[in-house]
């Protein structure tokens, strides 16, 4: 008969094994492979050359961003209206579905639990979907459009060519170690502002080294360990998604919406007023996005209108803080101080320059 | 003497039917049964829920009958589906311990180990009985009182009442898979004592601790290791296509579960002086 101890041993060993396993497991994966060398500059064209791609990948968003989480925890209600819902969107983590098939067939779907968004490009069509409100929204794109569509705007690939497209002198790249995303051997392309001025620590990027996809996306904060906003990939499938998949009617029972769209954005405009145009101060990554008085002046004081608008004032309330001279809106990336005479300032700086600003 | 290779599986019939003539079963079945049934009548006897507001799905009953299987489901996995298992699991041996019949099953050439498995499988048995006992009357009642049609799919996919169903099936599957975790740590707290009541109670609380540390967002490192963490990741079966990482990951986690407590109720049970 065996001893007693020994019939403990199991219960020893298994979890023994387990902890082994979760720790050594994540570092084999992130050893950093061995890739030809390649300089920022070939990088930035690999990057380039990528965007004809068709891929399906499964896409995680988190952000550190050091607000208050916005997301309701029961599995029932969330609050999707207005600014709560764009909020949400920002600062909590997501996982989501991307299929790319070219430049003219996209499909984002947002993995809620138990819902889903989903915005459909399908050549000149593209669709929104929201399956708890039971809404959608449908709109037809202008064949010479130019303008980026919502969907091709999420992926990491989108994101760092709009970031690409601002370098200048005050930003330095350089080349990081390389790295293992979703399974693929990437380089890492690190952007850094030489300016001491902003909140912007470092934008990293993860480029795919064969087909030169960006694979991951992060922003770091001055001063802060965690990511305050990172996009990557955890699973990519460089093969053609199925044709059906672009193909969207709205199931029975959903509120449509047909938007209109303006075809040429720039003449249809209706002359606005110039003393609500926001201004740029500054330029580079410490610049301050303006706009001139009146813009927020009630937004905390104003008797709300609907039981939606008393909840969005009350968070709002909460998220500022009051200082002197107005309200401030800290997190680790961007602040927004708006003065008591309703002049908005925000940048990816911090709360004493936006305040200098506002004195000017 | 060795055991005949038949005796686990004989034994194995008798403990799923004697689970199933107990009155306390069917009464637990009948409790999970009801839930469908009551969210079914209340929404045809009031006006259609606004979209977005109450549990998933709630606002799609009105349009198709066939929804009240998933709020059913919705809102019985946080609290009675770990309720009934609690109270089958925690009463594996701690039951027989308590009647003074643990010492007679033992005296068959059945063996502890033996006896564990078998205890385990009938309460995973109830699990799945449990939940299809969920679904089924949500499909039933919901055709009964409201009109049924193809089911939107989370992605806004259609499918008929075939995929559907393929889809419920999976469903119940996933959520079986989902308590297999609790049934295990049940079966161990089941060898600690003789007193059934205590361990069903300590099952059921365990599942709502660890559904309160999964809801603290300061505790997030932790989540990935709470045994209700993938719970409501079934609506990962209801997209189009079907994202089956978690179900992966899931059934991962469960297993991690099976393993550890498993191994912990084999190292008490057999050692323990089994003396009713």
């Amino acid at each position: 008969m065996a001893k007693n101890w020994q019939r403990w041993l199991p219960a020893g060993i298994v979890p023994a094994v387990i902890v082994a396993a979760s720790v050594v497991g994540p570092n084999l994966a992130q050893a950093s492979p061995k890739l030809p060398a390649k300089t920022a500059q070939e990088l930035l064209e690999l990057v380039a050359d990528s965007t004809d791609s068709a891929f399906t990948g499964t896409l995680e968003q988190s952000s550190e961003l050091g607000l208050p989480e916005l997301q309701s925890v029961g599995p029932g209600g969330r609050s999707t209206d207005g600014p709560a819902a764009a909020l949400e969107l920002l600062t909590s983590d997501h996982t989501a579905q991307v299929s790319i098939d070219g430049p003219d067939k996209a499909r984002v779907q947002v993995q809620d639990r138990l819902g889903e968004r989903n915005v459909i490009l399908n050549d000149d069509e593209v669709w929104y979907y929201d399956f708890r409100e039971q809404e959608a929204a449908h709109a037809v794109r202008p064949a010479e459009t130019t303008e980026a569509p919502m969907a091709e705007a999420y992926t990491p690939g989108q994101i760092a060519e709009k970031f690409l497209s601002t370098i200048d002198p005050s930003t330095e790249i350089t080349v990081g170690d390389n790295a293992r995303v979703a399974g693929r051997t990437a380089y890492e392309l690190v952007l850094t502002p030489s300016t001491d001025d902003t909140l912007v620590g470092a934008v990293s990027l993860a480029v795919d080294s064969e087909t030169g996809v960006p694979l991951s996306f992060t922003i770091a904060a001055q001063g802060q360990a965690e990511p305050a906003f990172s996009v990557a990939f955890s699973t990519i499938d460089f093969s053609a998604p199925q044709a059906g998949l672009f193909e969207f009617a709205p199931p029975a029972g959903t509120t449509v919406t047909e938007v209109p769209v303006k075809e040429h954005r720039d003449h249809d405009m209706p002359d606005r007023d110039p003393g609500t145009e926001p201004t740029v101060l500054g330029e580079g990554w410490s610049s301050i996005v303006a706009l001139p008085a009146g813009s927020a002046t009630d937004v905390f004081t104003a008797t709300p209108s609907s039981e939606d608008a008393a909840e969005a004032q009350a968070l709002l309330q909460q998220a500022f803080l009051q200082v002197d001279g107005g309200r401030v809106l800290q997190t680790s990336l961007v602040t927004v101080f708006i003065a008591d005479d309703g002049r908005v300032f925000a940048g990816a700086v911090g709360a004493d320059q936006l305040i200098a600003a506002s004195q000017q | 003497m060795r055991a005949r290779p038949f005796a686990g599986r004989a034994l194995l019939g008798s403990e799923i039917s004697v689970l199933f003539r107990r009155r306390r079963t069917w009464a637990m079945l009948a409790a999970l049964a009801a839930i469908p049934i009551l969210i079914a009548v209340v929404v045809r006897l009031s006006e259609g829920p606004e979209p977005g507001r109450g549990p998933a799905f709630l606002a799609s009953i009105t349009q198709n009958g066939l929804f009240v299987s998933l709020t059913a489901l919705t809102v019985s996995i946080p609290l009675f589906l770990p309720l009934t298992i609690g109270v089958v699991a925690g009463d594996t041996i701690a039951g027989e311990a308590n009647l003074g019949t643990l010492r007679y099953l033992l005296v068959a050439p059945a063996g502890r180990v033996r006896l564990l498995l078998v205890k385990y499988a009938g309460a995973a048995v109830f699990c799945l009985v449990a939940t299809l006992t969920v679904v089924t009357t949500g499909a039933l009642i919901g055709a009964a009182l409201f009109p049924i049609g193809p089911v939107a799919l989370l992605s806004g996919t259609t499918v008929g009442f075939g995929g559907y169903a393929v889809r419920l099936l999976l469903l119940a599957l996933y959520v079986t898979v989902s308590l297999l975790g609790l049934s295990a740590i049940g079966l161990f707290i089941s060898t600690l004592t003789s007193v059934p009541v205590g361990a069903m109670a300590a099952t059921a609380a365990l599942a709502a601790v660890s559904q309160i540390l999964g809801a603290l967002p300061q505790l997030e490192w932790m989540h990935p290791w709470l045994f209700t963490h993938y719970w409501f990741g079934f609506g990962d079966l209801l997209r189009d296509p079907i994202a089956w990482q978690s179900f992966g990951d899931n059934a991962l986690l469960q297993l991690g579960y099976i393993a550890v407590f498993g191994a912990l109720a084999y190292g008490r049970f057999s050692t323990k002086d089994i003396l009713t």
